[in-house]
């Protein structure tokens, strides 16, 4: 009995102390994130790291780009191919808490479970317009760091 | 003698370094008024005004103001993410039209998001003439 507790704490500790793929204060944009993505994928909106989505998240996102959430993001082939290559070294395993059957972000369990005391109607405002735009409250989000300690003035503002 | 060999050098230099980049925006408005024909000239006028127009194509993108905004040296928005973008007048933000495939790559997706259809040559050359030279 008194090794089966042991075992237990063991495994709770360990599960609290594992960080996850996407905890929010250790995500940072990879080293070797290819100028494509760079340049592709920040002219509308912060480039979004790969460790937000899940894999075949991403690869409906990156199916979709004629078609991209109401927009024509269509590239050219070579750097469609490095930008999927590049989600697929960081994205997390399918089956997780960031998979979105449409590819939005937003509509993954991590993404709500975090914004989860923000008010819907904070996200819509006329500063923030959508939760797609991460920056308005993230100061660093250009650097994929979405820490709570990392709030522009606005952010602080609906985090109390 | 030598020194005033050296100036002309720099200033050459200056001159020269100057014309290419003058010679990239050029380049790439010349290249849109090639395909509309040998009788075409670019007009800014033309080129505000298809800018400035309202289209029935998008609801959440009217116009090309509707994300860049009515004065294109100052900055815009992205009508759906919020995001930031940078001034189009070349005179505010001279990186812009220095690149031929950058430019046309924006056309392709802008025109269709907006007006509904690919832009013509002439139509590009006109917004190219208005920021690069209207603005």
């Amino acid at each position: 009995m008194r090794r089966l507790a042991c075992a237990g704490a063991a495994l709770l500790a360990a599960l609290a102390s594992a960080p996850t793929l996407a905890d929010s204060a250790s995500i940072r944009v990879p080293a070797d994130a290819p100028a494509a993505w760079k340049n592709e994928c920040s002219s509308c909106h912060v480039a979004y790291p790969p460790q937000l989505l899940g894999k075949s998240s991403w690869h409906t996102v990156m199916k979709g780009l004629d078609k991209h959430f109401g927009s024509d993001a269509s590239m050219a082939a070579a750097d469609a191919k490095a930008i999927t290559d590049f989600l697929d070294r960081y994205a997390p395993p399918d089956g997780g808490r960031h998979d979105a059957a449409n590819g939005r972000i937003t509509q993954t369990q991590w993404f709500k479970r975090k914004h989860r005391e923000i008010p819907a109607s904070a996200l819509s405002s006329k500063e923030v317009r959508s939760a797609a735009n991460c920056q308005a409250c993230h100061s660093s989000a250009e650097k994929g760091v979405f820490s709570e300690h990392q709030l522009t003035p606005l952010g602080r503002r609906f985090e109390d | 003698m030598k020194t005033r060999h050296i100036v002309a050098l720099i200033a050459g230099c200056t001159l020269y370094a100057a014309a290419a980049f003058g010679e990239t925006q050029q380049t790439v408005l010349g290249g849109y008024s090639t395909q509309a024909g040998s009788s075409f000239t670019p007009s800014p006028d033309r080129g505000r005004s298809l800018f400035a127009a309202n289209h029935s194509a998008s609801a959440d993108f009217p116009s090309c103001t509707k994300c860049h905004g009515s004065d294109p040296g100052a900055s815009g928005k992205h009508a759906i993410t919020g995001k930031t973008i940078a001034p189009m007048s070349a005179r505010a933000n001279p990186e812009r039209f220095t690149d031929a495939a950058k430019t046309e790559k924006w056309f392709r997706r802008n025109c269709r998001e907006v007006i509904g259809r690919e832009c013509s040559a002439g139509e590009k050359a006109d917004v190219l003439a208005y920021l690069i030279k209207g603005s």
